[in-house]
């Protein structure tokens, strides 16, 4: 029990700030970033005081967070769910042909930009893809990882980000 | 290997304030860990307090320099001023034994604070988190011999101070930025912890002696991750 409460505050100390983080990136609303970080933490630790079983804390942490986010848009504005899935799907497979490289050309295209201009014009997107980026260019996780806490496969990941690379740069040159 | 440092950085910003992280620890695990131990906030009215407090506060109003040295971190300027003298009077002015154990246990806080701002500032280096650890360690190894082996009545003045310990004045600085700190996290366990320490001191220095004991063990820990974290970095760096 001891270690189990010294693992998580552990966990609590390491990955308080970059959940809350992730969450700020999801919310407009601090407080509510706030609110979801800790409920995230509370739940996992009841979770686990429980006797479930989490064999990596950090993606389960994600995955649960996720989750309450997910909760909180059914609940305040189901019209953003079709934002949410807008344009996945179909050109999928043209995607996939497009060389390695141009996401490099984006990221350095958007590298470009200020930072607090970059990190606005992120927050516009559509979630889907304020989600992807933000657990990819700021969490720091790869594709595979974001995969597995979203549940979807790393190409289909991977997709999206270039996709959300795209709109994000289209956003920050149109206002210039 | 992740690019798009602008936003990064930018992101870097937004994180939890220390108050927010505190009351966050607080409600989820129902009690504030690391343990803060009891302290009363009417501890000023005492005489014992008074006379000090009032040759302190000519200080404090005169000499900026020490209460500026407060938040100085490791490398910085002031550092060794509020090491050597802020601290060194802070343990001095403590009246008894198990304070002067409390106020170990706070230096000994202070040097994992020290070590995580230095560690989000990306600042934290091999060195420093070995001088910061050598000092932890020696703050928590008094703390413990002051806390004492055995439960005993309280002890009374006549233990002597330590001899290093020199009386200065400048201490108020601290004791109110304790206050001040004990308001925001503790407001909601002070209440708890009154409770018990209005039955007897022995049973109160037994609860003491194990929240500070459980207290220096999961900030020792904390401590060492950094001190890993800032090792492994350092490598990376290398390369």
């Amino acid at each position: 029990m001891r270690d189990l409460e010294k693992t998580f505050n552990h966990a609590f100390e390491s990955y308080s700030d970059e959940l809350f983080r992730h969450a700020s990136m999801r919310m407009k609303d601090r407080d509510r970033a706030l609110e979801l970080t800790q409920e995230c933490f509370m739940k996992v630790w009841e979770y686990a005081q429980k006797g479930g079983e989490i064999r990596e804390l950090r993606p389960f942490l994600y995955r649960t967070l996720r989750h309450l986010i997910i909760d909180e848009y059914r609940r305040k504005k189901p019209v953003s769910l079709e934002q949410m899935v807008e344009g996945d799907g179909d050109e999928r497979s043209v995607e996939d042909l497009l060389p390695q490289d141009e996401s490099n050309t984006l990221e350095a295209a958007i590298e470009r930009f200020e930072g607090k201009r970059a990190l606005a014009a992120l927050q516009e997107l559509p979630d889907a893809y304020r989600e992807a980026l933000s657990m990819r260019y700021i969490d720091g996780l790869s594709p595979r990882e974001i995969g597995d806490i979203v549940g979807e496969t790393e190409n289909s990941v991977s997709v999206r980000i270039h996709r959300g690379l795209k709109k994000l740069k289209e956003l920050l040159e149109h206002h210039d | 290997m992740t690019n798009l440092h602008n936003i990064r950085n930018e992101a870097e910003k937004i994180r939890l304030r220390s108050a927010e992280k505190s009351a966050m620890r607080a409600s989820i695990f129902g009690t504030p860990t690391p343990v803060v131990l009891h302290r009363s906030s009417y501890v000023f009215l005492s005489p014992r307090y008074l006379v000090p407090l009032f040759v302190v506060l000519v200080v404090f109003i005169g000499g900026g320099t020490t209460s500026a040295a407060q938040g100085a971190l490791p490398g910085d300027l002031l550092y060794p001023v509020k090491v050597s003298i802020n601290e060194t009077v802070e343990v001095a002015l403590a009246p008894t034994p198990a304070a002067k154990a409390e106020v170990q246990v706070r230096l000994a806080e202070r040097r994992v604070e020290e070590a995580q701002k230095l560690s989000l500032q990306g600042r934290l280096n091999k060195k420093t988190a070995k001088i910061l650890s050598d000092d932890f360690d020696e703050h928590a190894a008094r703390a413990v011999a002051l806390a004492g082996p055995e439960p005993q009545e309280q002890i009374t003045a006549a233990a002597p101070a330590e001899p290093e310990e020199t009386l200065a004045p400048a201490q108020t600085t601290m004791m109110f930025q304790a206050t001040i700190e004990a308001t925001t996290t503790e407001a909601t366990t002070t209440l708890e912890q009154e409770k018990p320490s209005l039955k007897k001191s022995k049973d109160r220095r037994n609860v003491l002696r194990e929240s500070l004991r459980e207290s220096l063990r999961i900030q020792s820990d904390i401590l060492q991750e950094l001190k890993t974290r800032a090792s492994e970095t350092e490598l990376q760096n290398e390369r």
